[in-house]
């Protein structure tokens, strides 16, 4: 008995605890893994091939402090809705009253703090479930033809050459393509029996269509109402990123992205979902996987080497800074703009709510993969050397002196971030952690828990207590980060690996 | 100066980056300015007297330290045969195993420095401008001020050193630099360097020099961070250089 498990990520604590009442209770739990694709086609497939969708829905804090819940979560309840599937969902208490008219009256509340608080319920809510999925009867499954694919391609060459290429990718990877031109009139898309029978009858289906709303858009709309996997390809040459919108659509300007982009989300269709079970599975689920070329290797033996992931002209990096520089124009140089700079750029990353998750498991033990910005504000996740190498690029696309620091501890590895002050005098030889150590009584340099401005549930990432974690709602404010930051540094069972003062080493000064 | 100083000195710039004076009793003051010889500051005289103002900042409150290696310590409450020297009540004993093991602890520990070290990289090379300042000498720019500071240091590869207090006190979590404890050496043994409960200690420093590429070129200007251009004209000096002199 599988059945769809619809879960926020970063939540971990709180999916291992309703994972192990379904476990329990004879119901496998089937995920995505993470990945930073967002593909709509594939949610539509396993909405069908489960036999039922739990979801999961715990709080989210939006950056004005206001409580609400992954879109993307609702965005899967929708599916799930429309496919009429069996379902129950638990939906933090909290949410729940906020948002009752958003959720089937049958969602159960549950306590984001101590969800065994109502164990008992949430025990007998899973068995009625396990009973309603065994006694329901089977769902008629949508009949069509494995590794068949149908292209609807809108109007004008641009599109024909876009659907062409599509064709040829599917084919490449064992698909059988049937290119249809989309309907040219309104009758003609709701009259077209063809095409609608070689849609529902396909596996997949790909649509191609034009930036403006046209005809082939209301046979988008008859696949969608009929949960049919679809791929959304929307021709927009003014696109600015071509990441999957909330709503599956992809959108796109030259055939080198297009390519590029349906590459993505047709790797991402054809993975199979995990089956969530366990702390560590969980927790597995929720470290991305790399379908795009979004991550790079490092040798963690190379600490110049970090110096590629610290990226001040990336336009997320570039972005967040702009922000903070304008409110800041008046404070004049010194110690004290230094640290209100880098104090304001950590309040404003900590108001994105990314989390901390682990890095990708890797076959190759000599590499670590680094999330670049982009890829960090498309997951909405990092590690420590992501974060580490992130808060580097902010630093430094705001004109200040940023370091990198990275230590061997009990526990592993950890790296964290900061600035030189200015007027700092340093040493010309090699930073030992002595001399790192002094700097830091000294104030020339200042470092910080990079991991502090992001969300770590119901764990400690560095040298934070629980305590600290759990007083700043699983973040650190941004002197309670220095703080640990400190702490970590002045511990006797540390080792520096890596002293990056990024300048230097771009100044080929080391 | 000997093997096991440097050790204690090494250790104890890896424990907080700054050098120990040594010997732990010699007044040090910010704006001392010198040479380092022989693994100590050799002081030559005072920024002030060269007409060098310079002003103090401190931060933060007054700690307690502790730092240690390769040394046991133990109190005892009677007298006992274990140890290689008599003790009696109210003893603790602390026994080396290393040649430059070591027990540091300071009480009220605060850390002092020069506020504005660009002014007096400035001021300094205006001076050496009207020849009254050397190439070679160095300046110390910060110093932990301790309000107590026990230091011991042992320069036997095995050594003990046994405390009575004058009182009935459990010595084993008591700081060995209270000076309210009343500590006095009772007995020891292998050649043990101390200093027991002293009082207003500089037991750290750091300093700095200007580099010597800088002199002769007029004086510098305060750079952005950013556009870091020629670098700046001090520069620290590191623990190598201290253990080398």
């Amino acid at each position: 008995m599988q059945v769809y498990f619809s879960h926020s990520y970063r939540d971990v604590p709180i999916n291992t605890y309703f994972s192990a009442l379904f476990d329990e209770a004879g119901i496998m739990l089937r995920a995505d893994q993470k990945t930073e694709v967002w593909c709509m086609a594939k949610l539509e497939r396993y909405m069908f091939e489960m036999n039922g969708f739990v979801s999961i829905i715990p709080r989210r804090v939006s950056e004005n402090g206001s409580l609400m819940y992954s879109p993307y979560i609702g965005r899967e309840l929708m599916l799930a809705r429309r496919a009429r599937v069996h379902r129950v969902l638990f939906v933090d208490d909290q949410v729940l009253d906020l948002y009752r008219k958003e959720f089937p009256a049958s969602a159960i509340p549950f306590s984001y703090d101590a969800p065994e608080t109502e164990l008992t319920y949430h025990v007998e809510v899973i068995s009625q479930f396990r009973r309603d999925l065994a006694g329901g009867g089977p769902r008629i499954p949508r009949k069509y033809s494995p590794r068949r694919a149908t292209v609807i391609v809108g109007q004008g060459s641009v599109l024909r050459d876009a659907a062409s290429l599509i064709a040829a990718v599917l084919r490449k990877e064992g698909y059988n393509p049937t290119v249809v031109p989309g309907p040219m009139a309104l009758d003609d898309a709701l009259d077209d029996i063809d095409a609608f029978e070689s849609m529902f009858s396909s596996e997949l289906c790909v649509f191609v269509l034009a930036k403006e709303l046209s005809c082939p858009d209301v046979l988008l709309a008859i696949a969608h109402a009929h949960c049919i996997p679809s791929v959304r390809l929307r021709y927009d040459p003014d696109a600015k990123s071509s990441a999957p919108e909330l709503s599956g659509a992809v959108k796109w300007g030259s055939a080198a992205d297009v390519k590029s982009s349906f590459g993505e989300l047709l790797q991402n269709y054809q993975s199979v979902f995990t089956t969530a079970s366990g702390g560590d599975v969980i927790q597995r689920i929720a470290t991305p996987e790399q379908i795009s070329q979004a991550f790079s290797n490092w040798d963690p033996n190379d600490g110049q080497g970090l110096i590629v992931y610290v990226i001040p002209d990336d336009s997320y990096v570039t972005d967040r800074v702009d922000g903070v520089k304008r409110s800041l124009s008046n404070i004049e140089m010194g110690r004290v703009q230094c640290d209100t700079t880098c104090r304001e750029l950590y309040d404003r990353i900590k108001r994105d709510r990314f989390y901390y998750t682990y890095e990708p498991v890797l076959t190759q033990t000599h590499v670590q993969k680094i999330r670049k910005p982009k890829v960090i504000c498309a997951l909405e996740c990092g590690t420590c050397i992501d974060f580490a190498c992130f808060f580097a690029s902010l630093l430094e696309a705001a004109h200040q002196r940023p370091v990198v620091i990275t230590v061997g501890t009990e526990r592993g590895a950890h790296a964290i971030a900061g600035y030189i002050t200015q007027n700092a005098v340093l040493g010309s030889s090699p930073m030992t952690l002595g001399d790192l150590r002094g700097a830091i009584t000294r104030g020339e340099i200042v470092l910080f828990e990079t991991t502090g401005a992001v969300e770590a549930r119901g764990r400690t990432v560095g040298a934070e207590t629980e305590a600290e974690r759990k007083e700043g709602g699983n973040f650190l404010d941004y002197q309670t980060a220095k703080n640990v930051a400190k702490r970590l540094l002045f511990r006797n069972d540390i080792k520096l690996k890596h002293f990056v003062d990024v300048q230097l080493i771009r100044r080929g000064i080391t | 100066m000997g093997s096991p100083v440097k050790l204690y000195q090494q250790e104890m710039h890896n424990n907080l980056g700054f050098f120990a004076t040594w010997l732990p009793v010699s007044i040090l003051n910010l704006g001392d300015y010198g040479v380092l010889e022989n693994g100590r500051f050799r002081k030559a005289g005072t920024l002030k007297e060269l007409g060098i103002a310079h002003s103090e900042e401190s931060e933060g409150a007054p700690q307690d330290m502790s730092y240690s290696a390769s040394a046991q310590r133990r109190a005892v409450a009677s007298a006992g045969a274990s140890t290689a020297v008599p003790i009696a009540k109210a003893e603790l004993s602390i026994r080396f195993d290393q040649q430059g093991g070591y027990v540091f602890e300071a009480l009220g520990m605060r850390h002092v420095e020069i506020a504005d070290r660009m002014a007096l990289a400035d001021r300094i090379l205006r001076v050496y401008e009207e020849g009254g300042w050397r190439k070679e000498w160095l300046v110390v720019d910060a110093l932990y001020k301790a309000a107590s500071a026990t230091i011991i240091v042992s320069e036997d590869s095995s050594s003990e050193i046994v405390f009575s207090a004058s009182g009935q006190i459990p010595l084993g979590s008591l700081p060995l630099a209270d000076p309210k404890i009343g500590l006095s050496v009772y007995s020891s043994s292998g050649k043990i360097v101390h200093w027991v409960a002293k009082s207003d200690l500089s037991p750290l420093y750091s300093c700095l020099k200007v580099d010597s590429s800088w002199f002769g070129r007029g004086t510098p200007t305060m750079a952005p961070v950013r556009g870091m251009g020629e670098g700046q004209p001090l520069t620290r000096l590191g623990i190598k250089e201290l253990l080398d002199s």
